[in-house]
């Protein structure tokens, strides 16, 4: 059962983005909220006041235009009712002829809304009201009165552009604010979730310290209820994964003594034979070389496969020393029987000293010079290149190659290659490739086939360690 | 007078074959069938070289180990079914000179005996001047004296010193002890070095937590400070 995580952020940025985006919205619906109450209660403040003003003016201007008669003295009248602070605009209409207070400010009638002056026209006593944007783009709230005399009607515009101002002026704060505390929800979902992630932060340590072989690593037990089950089912797998292990390497040991001793009786007792090879009749001879030559292989396989039993209980440390590699190499070569072949450095000094481990790189070169011996008659060529602080290590041979197609694979458990079976004197175990590979591994290199460029039959293997010049 | 081969292995098959294939290489072979049989035919036999079969029932090998090595100076060569670490280790400091691990070629244990079996060469000239400090090496006489005492050191540790002491100040590579003290190819083994250098730190070193005379060279190898 594997857990899956969401691809994309990671999982610190989404919570702090949460945060930030839950106090955006929380910010938001408060901003708004408090926005339209401000301004009903301000537009509603402003119409009440109008209103009662209008009403009054209203009637006053019934009781005057009984009296007054001309333009003139509408005038007047108008600019009365508007009083000092000139804070709305009174207008008239006298036997169909407007007149405004300040038809710069509010002209009429054509700065009256239509449906308002039908509205207004065709009530008998009562008066009508409307907010609306004149053309320039100034919003009015307008009321008018039906008068009773001569056909009149009475409008007051007030100008709402100060309410306007003040609800932009609110709005602005408000957006300003909400951001701000925006990111302050996400500096604290930030700092949250960090403190938050802490313990995650440790089981991750404790799992790669696993990964990286430390089965010992646990967490620490703390005092936080809501951690105590993390912790205890992340030590009960460690102590899980430790026994299991423990166990595969006590099989793996077991199985390798009861594999050994027979071995050892086997090979001493058949050194005993070979020393007295003279008292052996031919086939028995004949035997005698199967069965040495067989016993050999069998040897091998047992080391490998006990080595590749190390491997998948991880109980690999590279033992790092500092050699000479022209002197590892051809000491490699002359084990494996290359005496004459030379080890060509192609972009480096002959003194090159390496960090790495001997046994392990030891290992890798016999398998691979070995495997030319066995199948490719031998290696032709053996190369060092330096790359940075890396090498690369290329063992060239002239035999049939290894398909395009099997390149891959070889490096896999007893994955031999099809002319490899028929080729040679077949002594290889299937395992000498996948432990060059998890050898140079080990090392965090790498190994690669390819075949030559000029395109004659051949294949060469190189190997690459990185960081092994210090 | 042969060489006499004490051979401390439990299996029987393996030791029957073991036997017989030392007798072809030209040794004199005693058996012991456990730990317990091994120190009683040690006391009576006078081996010249010990093979310790680490798994014994009873007595294990490392225990027979230092039970000989409390006694004797005798060779002796522990033979082991795993190559791991602990055991290898392990039996090194319990006092082996050497180690083998099954299955063996029973040539690779004659070389084996063969070299420990040879006389402690001694490859300085001027053998007056083994002094370093407190310690003092006496070689025609295979003694050391550290302070006012004189520390016993086995064959093998002392072949050790010698090749150090040969040229003080001088960094030996493992491979090199390996082939000079154990007479071992290119790639021996250098825990056995290792493990051999502890031990000799422990006899002669005032503290060998802080080596004052073998001095190890990180990466590369070990020095003998005048």
């Amino acid at each position: 059962m594997a857990i899956r995580f969401r691809r994309g952020l990671r999982l610190r940025a989404r919570v702090a983005l949460a945060f930030g985006l839950g106090a955006l919205i929380l910010t938001m619906v408060l901003s708004i909220v408090t926005y339209l109450l401000v301004r009903d209660n301000l537009l509603e403040t402003r119409e009440q006041s109008a209103q009662s003003v209008a009403s009054v003016n209203a009637n006053q201007a019934q009781r005057r235009i009984i009296e007054e008669i001309d333009a003139g003295t509408t005038r007047d009248l108008l600019s009365n009712l508007r009083g000092v602070r000139a804070e709305s605009t009174p207008v008239i209409r006298l036997d169909e002829e407007w007149i405004s207070a300040d038809p710069v400010v509010f002209e009429a009638p054509g700065n009256i809304d239509s449906s308002l002056l039908t509205l207004v026209s065709s009530s008998e006593t009562s008066g009508a009201q409307m907010v609306y944007r004149l053309n320039n783009g100034t919003p009015v709230l307008v009321i008018g009165f039906p008068l009773t005399a001569r056909n009149a009607l009475y409008f007051e515009a007030t100008p709402l552009d100060d309410i306007e101002d003040t609800l932009n002026a609110l709005s602005q704060i408000l957006i300003v604010t909400s951001a701000g505390i925006c990111l302050f929800g996400i500096a604290i979902g930030a700092f949250a979730s960090r403190r938050l992630l802490l313990p995650v932060e440790k089981v991750g340590q404790a799992a790669r310290a696993i990964a990286t072989g430390d089965l010992t690593a646990r967490l620490e037990v703390g005092r936080d209820r809501d951690l105590e089950q993390l912790t205890d089912s992340f030590n009960q797998m460690a102590t899980n994964l430790e026994e299991r292990v423990q166990a595969d390497a006590k099989f793996a040991s077991n199985v390798s003594h009861e594999l050994r001793s027979p071995l050892t009786t086997i090979m001493a007792s058949l050194e005993v034979l070979k020393a007295n090879r003279e008292a052996l009749d031919e086939s028995s001879l004949v035997a005698l070389d199967l069965l040495t030559e067989d016993l050999e292989r069998f040897r091998q396989l047992v080391e490998d496969l006990l080595e590749i039993s190390r491997y998948e209980v991880n109980a690999n440390a590279l033992d790092l020393e500092r050699f000479i590699l022209k002197e590892f190499l051809r000491a490699v070569a002359i084990q494996s029987g290359h005496e004459t072949i030379g080890v060509e450095f192609l972009n480096c000094s002959e003194d090159l000293i390496i960090e790495a481990d001997k046994r392990r790189l030891a290992r890798v070169m016999n398998n691979l010079l070995q495997n030319a011996n066995n199948y490719a008659g031998g290696a032709t060529r053996l190369t060092v290149k330096q790359d940075n602080d890396g090498i690369k290590i290329s063992v060239e041979d002239n035999g049939p190659g290894i398909p395009e197609k099997e390149r891959n694979t070889i490096f896999e458990r007893f994955a031999r290659g099809a002319e490899g079976g028929r080729r040679g004197s077949g002594t290889g175990t299937g395992l000498g490739l996948s432990l060059v590979a998890e050898h140079i591994k080990l090392h965090g290199g790498g190994v690669t086939v390819t075949g030559h460029k000029d395109g004659r039959s051949g294949s060469i293997f190189s190997i690459t360690l990185p960081g092994v010049i210090k | 007078m042969s060489t006499k081969v004490l051979v401390v292995e439990d299996d029987e098959r393996i030791r029957t074959a073991v036997r017989l294939a030392l007798e072809n290489e030209g040794w004199d072979v005693v058996e012991a069938r456990s730990g317990e049989e091994s120190l009683q035919i040690f006391q009576e036999a006078e081996a010249d070289i010990v093979l310790i079969d680490i798994m014994l029932p009873g007595i294990d090998g490392f225990e027979v180990c230092r039970t000989i090595r409390r006694q004797s100076d005798v060779p002796v060569v522990m033979v082991t079914a795993r190559d791991d670490t602990h055991d290898v280790v392990a039996g090194l400091e319990a006092g082996a000179d050497d180690y083998l691990t099954k299955p063996f070629a029973p040539k690779e244990l004659s070389a084996r005996i063969r070299a420990l079996l040879r006389r402690v060469r001694i490859p300085t000239t001027d053998l007056s001047n083994l002094e370093f400090g407190d310690l003092k090496i006496l070689p025609d006489q295979g003694q050391v004296i550290v302070g006012d005492r004189t520390t016993h050191l086995t064959r093998t540790e002392f072949q050790l010193l010698i090749e150090l002491a040969s040229a003080p100040g001088r960094v030996f590579s493992r491979d090199e002890l390996l082939e000079r003290v154990w007479g071992r190819g290119y790639f021996g083994d250098g825990r056995l070095v290792d493990v051999h250098i502890r031990r000799l730190r422990k006899k002669i070193e005032p503290e060998d937590a802080k080596p004052r005379y073998v001095i190890t060279v990180r990466g590369f190898g070990y020095k003998l400070q005048g």
